[in-house]
């Protein structure tokens, strides 16, 4: 209670600090390159930030549980925002527009390569092909009944009346789970691994589609159905490609030059290619997102274990942290955007498109899983898990972020497409964001008693050796041949390791143990 | 050896090759200028035949309406190419493109990664081959020198957009994390022995450059020997060379590892002067004539700058330290991380807002969150930390020498030969008149001479670097075309002359460096450097213990700090174990106090312990005694617990 209070005034403080610094005269400008001005918008920006993560602290430590800390984060948004709109300073104008180019740039490779990096691959190969069924064929019913089904209620006067065209757009924009804002709840609430690989795996991999969908529908008519699929095909695998050989790239360097020496320069190289793989992918067109998250998962794989400790420990918490503060700006940026934007409400659209919504998914869930019971019985897929994936398709970030593409403003009716997809994200967000929690109880799947996000930081990423054990023959085979492939070289094997080096790891890794045993004892965990 | 520096060269050399390749290959942009929007647009539709999709329909229309915005911005700013990206993206709003700019933007993102994958492997090229006279820092910019001139002959709007230095992003980005590490790791003992000559010299000292300078080039040009330049402008050509860069600075002397005087007073003078450059540069530039009223009221300004600025960096620190304290934020390591960034970058981006110096803010930030602050962080960033920022100001650093080198070649030079020649000598003088006399003023009054040695070797080191060379980008007159070639080729002269020239001056005068280039090695040393000199003055030991230790640093119970210090023992250790052929360690017992985290020189505090005695032969702290009982007392408790008592036992190995 008591450092409850002297935060307290400590905010206090910041905030007149804050407002000092608005009273101070605009005069004397651009002095050197960097002017007061974009010193206070960053000023700013770093203040809004600093509360943003003081107020997930205060969520995690509050320990609320159907409140995720992202819902929170939104909520905190809504406020600046609010206060954004009775303020008439440019400054804060400038900050609190949503910048959707900046997101695609660079915080959406940082959470989507975290993501890959920390991924249980064992569970995620083993449910590849759920995973791709609902990423793909889900997504497209999604986008198809989502599309058309706008446009039907349109033509029937039930709706606002839009084209083809339109409806199909709002379709593909929205017919995407979001990654960041479903991993940001499920990973708080720890949830059943095997409901967290396969809403994971779907939302990462049904970018690729929606990229692909939203782009056809604006280049191609009708009778060229076949060229998309062909590009689908093409951008998958290339992507895929492209992520996984930048990384295997990075090993051949990291095992050529022996860099170990220097952990520095292993951290710089390291940082450099995992954004590389998702630029590239970016530039020719490809989805960078898929990218980012194989070279993520052949990061962990194969260069993770050739690393200096002092570089693993670093970049550890380092893609965390990257990640952690990446979602929080979304999150933030979401809320803020909600009092400041101009909206062009239709109700019923709005209305229908969520219907929509969820019947397209219940249409493309619960078959699919049915048949895959029937025809797998290895792991089974039950009702209730089954309902929580129906549940848990958030609109979020992406959506969010694709809406601002300047190609809805040529529609007539783009800018209550916009509202739609916009308030879809809220809602979406709000009902099922919150709602999971009660949802997971009710059915009586297995959480975590408390949120998780933050502890999840701090441990070290051990890898186990049995990862690819339970995997099919092809896999295993591809993975033996890439190991012989890099360890065919006279240099001390990077992939492999020798006996030595595997004894002074377990040894350190004990040491690492101690000393979060020992943290764990000063600091009191729960 | 020779095997292996043959595969290096055939690396870096198929890495220029294969960003040539990407330069001539990549589209233009689309966004970018308006005279070759409409070419641009044209080359995109041909160079991605299906993807570009969704930028097709709109571009036209984005595109103008943003190239108009930025267009105008640029008009004022003549040089401000490169933030037109930018500009565009703030100047867009809801209805600004996500996906139009994003394919452009990820090839520029996707060159400046291949540039510094290039330019690291360079450095890690010239650790590795040895050569004590060539700093990586030149090789870096040689490099980008190479670069320059292959970006120079493709017109290609993206690259252009590369290679054009943006001295907006090196103030608001750059420069904060170089400052800030170099405050944090600072030998502070060693910092605050040289205050009054670092002081002296970075005030006094860039004042008399900055008149000789001035004057000279002024008095050149009106007695015809060279061209002719008004007195402002000849004025504010000295203001904006007269402060030497800590950037370049650093990493040359850095790498050589020199004696501490030497070394603490060049850093200090050039990391303080940045402060007395920027007033001048202010005062010399403010419209108005000079009267004596200005002058007065500007010195006095400065006063206040600079005690502000240093006030608002120990606040921002002392706030943080007491954040740290109050919060258990020892939870949640990542929590720590993040707000030692936002804190110390605060200070810096406040300070400026404020119109004071950032770079004295964020310098002394650094020192004082590293004296305070940095006690309280959990084990894990207390680990993690220091390597994050080394490795940041490395990059950084790196960055800032490619973007000189590619300047250089790509700067539409205005040449004057005369003044080129007359500079040169102007700064060399000026740098004689302030080095040597004030040295000679300090010998009279300090304890510990400054040695003639030491002295050339401080007036040798007066490079400039990146501070320069953005003030020299920002000048805007009728003559600043002139000025900005001058800055530039000054730049170059110094990095390159000076550069390579101080090794060789070193062993000459006979002043002890190490033997092999210590850049990447000093990335993993840990984070408190223990410095040898320990006596401080009475008064601020007395009060620092008394008041400041306990209120501002978290009580950590004495286990925590073994545990770091068994396990930074246990990595080194291991780490030797793996490369006792790379590492030479020929000061066996710095290396050995270095290690310890905790703070063993007279602490009286109950909390705080000394270093493992097991390994140290000799006591390094004067209340050993008592610390060697707590450290056994503790180690006991530690040999409670299974691991730990594992561990140890391997570390007495």
């Amino acid at each position: 209670m008591k450092s409850l209070i002297k935060l307290s005034l400590f905010l206090i403080f910041c905030i007149n600090l804050v407002n000092a610094t608005h009273d101070i005269n605009n005069g004397c400008k651009d002095i050197i390159g960097c002017g007061p001005e974009e010193s206070k918008e960053l000023l700013i920006f770093v203040v809004l930030l600093f509360f943003s993560v003081m107020v997930v602290y205060f969520i995690s430590s509050l320990n609320i549980h159907f409140m995720p800390e992202s819902i929170a984060l939104v909520f905190y948004g809504i406020l600046l925002g609010i206060v954004v709109k009775f303020t008439n300073s440019t400054i804060i104008e400038k900050i609190s527009i949503y910048d959707a180019d900046k997101f695609f740039l660079f915080l959406l490779p940082v959470i989507i390569f975290e993501t890959g990096f920390s991924l249980n691959q064992l569970n995620f190969f083993k449910n590849i092909v759920p995973i791709s069924i609902l990423a793909v064929i889900g997504t497209l019913i999604s986008f198809a009944f989502t599309g058309f089904g706008v446009y039907l209620m349109g033509y029937l006067g039930v709706s606002l009346p839009v084209s083809e065209r339109e409806g199909l757009i709002l379709g593909s924009v929205s017919c995407s789970v979001d990654p960041i804002a479903t991993l940001a709840i499920f990973k708080a609430l720890d949830v059943e691994p095997l409901l967290f690989i396969l809403v994971l795996g779907e939302s990462i991999l049904n970018d690729a589609v929606s990229i692909i969908a939203f782009k056809s529908v604006l280049t191609y008519g009708v009778s060229e159905i076949w060229k998309p699929i062909i590009l689908f095909f093409v951008m998958l695998f290339g992507s895929v490609f492209i992520g996984v050989a930048t990384i295997l790239i990075l090993g051949f360097i990291l095992k050529l030059f022996d860099i170990g020496k220097y952990p520095a320069v292993e951290t710089i190289f390291i940082i450099i290619f995992s954004f590389i793989s998702y630029h590239i992918c970016d530039s020719l067109g490809l989805s960078g997102i898929v990218a980012a998250f194989f070279s993520g998962i052949t990061m962990s794989h194969y260069c993770y274990r050739g690393l200096s400790q002092e570089t693993k420990q670093t970049i550890s918490q380092l893609y965390r942290t990257g990640a952690f503060v990446a979602e929080t700006i979304v999150f933030m940026y979401i809320g803020i955007t909600l009092p400041i934007h101009q909206f062009y409400i239709n109700v019923p659209m709005i209305a229908w498109t969520l219907l929509f919504f969820v019947v397209s998914r219940a249409i493309s869930i619960f078959p699919t899983f049915f048949i895959l019971n029937k025809l797998n019985t290895q792991s089974y897929v039950s009702l209730a898990i089954q309902t929580v994936i129906w549940f848990s398709g958030l609109r979020g970030a992406i959506s969010f972020s694709l809406n601002f593409s300047p190609a809805l403003d040529d529609f007539p009716n783009g800018q209550y497409i916009q509202t739609t997809i916009l308030l879809s994200v809220y809602i979406t967000l709000f009902v099922f964001g919150m709602g999971v929690y009660p949802l997971l109880k009710l059915l009586k799947i297995k959480t975590n008693q408390r949120e998780q996000t933050l502890e999840s930081i701090n441990t070290m990423y051990i890898e186990d050796e049995t990862k690819f054990g339970k995997l099919g023959s092809f896999f295993r085979n591809i993975d033996e041949k890439l190991k012989l492939f890099f360890s065919r070289y006279d240099i001390p094997p990077v992939f492999l390791r020798d006996k030595e080096k595997e004894n002074r790891r377990n040894f350190e890794n004990e040491g690492y143990q101690a000393i979060s045993d020992e943290s764990d004892y000063i600091y009191g965990k729960q | 050896m020779k095997n292996s520096s043959l595969k290096w060269i055939a690396t870096i050399v198929l890495l220029v090759l294969a960003i040539t390749a990407a330069v001539s290959c990549s589209p233009s942009s689309v966004a970018t200028t308006t005279k070759t929007k409409e070419a641009g647009d044209d080359e995109i539709k041909i160079h991605i035949p299906n993807f570009v999709g969704i930028g097709k329909v709109n571009t036209d229309k984005t595109g103008s309406s943003s190239n108009g915005e930025s267009a105008s911005n640029s008009n004022s700013n003549s040089n401000s190419n490169s933030n037109s990206n930018s500009n565009s993206a703030t100047n867009n709003n809801n209805s600004g493109g996500a996906l139009a700019n994003q394919q452009d933007a990820s090839i520029i993102i996707f060159m400046i990664l291949m540039i510094l994958t290039g330019a690291v492997m360079i450095v890690y090229f010239m650790v590795s081959i040895h050569i004590p006279f060539i700093p990586e820092s030149i090789a870096i910019v040689v490099y980008g020198v190479i670069l320059g001139l292959i970006f120079r002959f493709s017109h290609s709007d993206i690259v252009s957009h590369v290679a054009t230095f943006d001295p907006e992003k090196f103030f608001l980005f750059i420069l904060p994390t170089i400052i800030f590490e170099t405050g944090f790791s600072l030998p502070k003992t060693d910092f605050f022995k040289h205050i009054s000559g670092i002081l002296m010299l970075a005030i006094f000292g860039t004042f008399i450059t900055f008149i000789v300078v001035g004057l000279g080039i002024f008095g050149v040009g009106h007695t015809g020997l060279s061209i002719y330049l008004p007195l402002r402008d000849s004025l504010s050509f000295g203001a904006i060379i007269s402060s030497t860069d800590p950037v370049c600075t650093l990493a040359i002397f850095q790498a050589l590892n020199v004696d501490p005087t030497l070394y603490m007073l060049v850093l200090g003078e050039s990391i303080l002067n940045d402060a007395t450059s920027i007033m001048l540069y202010r005062t010399v530039t403010s419209v108005g004539p000079f009267t004596a009223k200005m002058i007065f009221y500007n010195i006095a300004l400065f006063f206040l700058v600079a005690i502000g600025s240093v006030g608002l960096g120990i606040g921002m620190a002392l706030l943080l330290s007491l954040l740290l304290k109050w919060i258990n934020i020892g939870k949640f390591p990542a929590l720590e991380t993040i707000f030692m960034i936002m804190f110390s970058y605060m200070s810096y981006v406040l300070a400026n807002a404020l119109d004071i110096s950032g770079v004295l803010a964020v310098f002394f930030c650094g020192i004082t969150f590293n004296q305070y602050g940095a006690y309280s962080l959990s084990p894990y960033t207390k680990l993690t930390s220091n390597q994050l920022f080394r490795t940041a100001a490395f990059i950084c650093e790196t960055c800032v020498f490619i973007y000189i080198g590619m300047t250089f070649s790509f700067h539409d030079f205005t040449f004057n030969a005369d003044l080129f020649t007359w500079s040169i000598f102007f700064i060399c003088l000026s740098r004689a008149m302030s080095v040597f006399p004030i040295c000679f003023i300090l010998n009279k009054f300090l304890k510990d001479k400054i040695s003639i040695q030491i002295q050339i070797a401080i007036w040798f080191a007066g490079l400039r670097g990146a501070f320069a060379f953005s003030l020299g980008l920002d000048y805007e007159s009728d003559y600043a075309k002139i000025i900005r070639t001058s800055t530039i080729l000054m730049v170059i002269f110094t990095i390159f002359v000076f550069g390579i020239g101080t090794y060789p001056l070193l062993k000459i005068l006979g002043i002890k460096t190490s033997s092999s280039d210590q850049s990447l090695d000093n990335i993993n040393k840990p984070l408190n450097k223990k410095s040898k000199a320990k006596d401080r003055s009475q008064l601020y030991q007395s009060v620092d213990d008394k008041y400041f230790k306990p209120w501002f640093r978290k009580k950590v119970p004495p286990l925590a700090t073994e545990a770091i210090e068994i396990f930074e023992k246990l990595v080194q250790s291991s780490k030797d174990m793996e490369m006792g052929s790379v590492y030479d360690f020929d000061d066996d017992d710095d290396y050995k106090n270095n290690d310890s985290f905790s703070i063993n020189n007279n602490n009286n505090s109950e909390f705080e312990i000394g270093v493992m005695d097991d390994d140290d032969d000799i006591p390094t702290s004067s209340s050993s005694s008592s610390s060697k009982a707590k450290s056994s007392e503790s180690k006991s408790l530690i040999n409670q617990k299974s691991t730990f008592s594992s561990s140890s036992s391997h570390s007495k190995k």
